[in-house]
């Protein structure tokens, strides 16, 4: 039952990552591309730990993915903020949103 | 369970292909820093899941080793754009109408 | 002397769930690193003064189921956007903080990054400039959805609702 559980969340955590992937190279400025790579931090990361952890139960082995997916979560909000700020800084600014901006990605 | 793990290992090296090209196509340094982050991230997964593919869990402490470093690089290189002015093109700040560079 | 003993004790208990080796020779060495890794921490702790202390409270738990929930929904949400199946439409908001001091301001500003949908791009004393995919993620970080999961509530949450145009 727990290996059931484990290989799905393996597999929905892989599917995220690749859709993330997508959206990194879809999306169509910077800022956008923060959120793609935002959602392969977290419930990705999250799922694919998660479900290694499971497999193996309570050991030494969890206890060192806990701390994989701690430092990935305390390090992933400032590192994506740093790139923000420095681009912001730097005087990056979005692509001007409009009605066409489904149609600008999907090209 | 193994083929799950293959399964995995294979989801996340096209995760990291599609980030490099990202990287490789730009257009400005932050998208590429942004998407090496990304690789780093999806490096340190894929060596967790590898360690179970594999089954020698000593592969974790890689994993977390390069958890750290991947982001103490992405600082890095954030500051050597932002201080030395390297590589960042101003030519590069502003997008046309279309959502594509000039 | 006691915050001295206990960063000593965290980092062994560290060093003992990472390394899994528990015979006395290991254990020596273990206690020599650790007790390297406290003197050169007491050594910056004498030019870098700058620490928060984060209060335990039990309001943190709850803190973080309730940003775990938003994040499972705006991951779905940015993963239907990215699909195209629903429209994207980004856009800069710029929300005031009705915070001064810098721990709650930075867990207000995390807690934006970490969901994915909004990003918090730059703070200036009291604004943060906030990108996010979607109008409806812009209108619920105007309406204070973040806001209301904070842990350490301030008296002063009037949210003056200006917002900016990219």
């Amino acid at each position: 039952m727990t290996e059931w559980v484990a290989t799905v969340f393996i597999i929905v955590g892989c599917l995220l990552g690749v859709t993330g992937g997508i959206g990194l190279l879809r999306l169509p400025d910077l800022y956008s591309r923060l959120h793609a790579v935002s959602v392969t931090d977290t419930l990705c990361s999250f799922l694919i730990l998660s479900g290694l952890a499971l497999e193996s139960g309570v050991s030494l082995a969890s206890v060192k993915l806990l701390f994989i997916f701690l430092f990935l979560v305390f390090t992933s909000p400032t590192s994506s903020f740093a790139v923000a700020n420095g681009a912001w800084q730097w005087g990056l600014r979005p692509a001007p949103s409009g009605p066409d901006t489904q149609e600008n990605t999907s090209q | 369970m193994v083929t799950a793990y293959l399964a995995a290992g294979i989801a996340i090296l096209i995760t990291m292909a599609l980030g490099l090209t990202r990287a490789l196509l730009g257009p400005t340094v932050f998208d590429r820093i942004l998407a090496v982050n990304m690789f780093g991230t999806k490096a340190v997964l894929l060596v967790s899941v590898f360690a179970y593919f594999s089954g020698r869990p000593d592969f974790l402490d890689i994993a977390l080793l390069y958890s750290l470093l991947n982001f103490v690089g992405v600082i890095a290189a954030l500051r050597l754009v932002e201080r030395g002015k390297h590589f960042a093109n101003p030519k590069e700040s502003c997008y046309e109408p279309h959502g594509e560079k000039r | 002397m006691a915050h001295k003993l206990r960063l000593f004790l965290t980092l062994f208990a560290l060093w003992l769930l990472l390394s899994g080796h528990y015979n006395a020779l290991m254990l020596g060495f273990g206690g020599i690193s650790v007790a390297f890794v406290c003197w050169l921490t007491l050594r910056m702790d004498s030019v870098d003064k700058q620490h928060f202390v984060l209060p335990l409270t039990p309001a943190i738990p709850v803190y973080l189921a309730r940003l775990s929930k938003r994040i499972v929904l705006s991951n779905i949400d940015v993963i239907l956007r990215i699909m195209g199946l629903r429209p994207l439409t980004p856009r800069l908001v710029e929300l005031s903080l009705p915070f001064s001091d810098p721990l709650n301001k930075v867990i207000y500003a995390n807690a934006i990054t970490l969901t994915p949908g909004s990003a918090s791009i730059t703070m200036s004393d009291n604004k943060l400039l906030v990108h996010t995919l979607s109008d409806d993620s812009a209108r619920d970080l105007l309406l204070g959805d973040m806001l209301s999961i904070m842990p350490f509530q301030s008296t002063e949450q009037s949210l003056s609702l200006n917002k900016g145009e990219g």
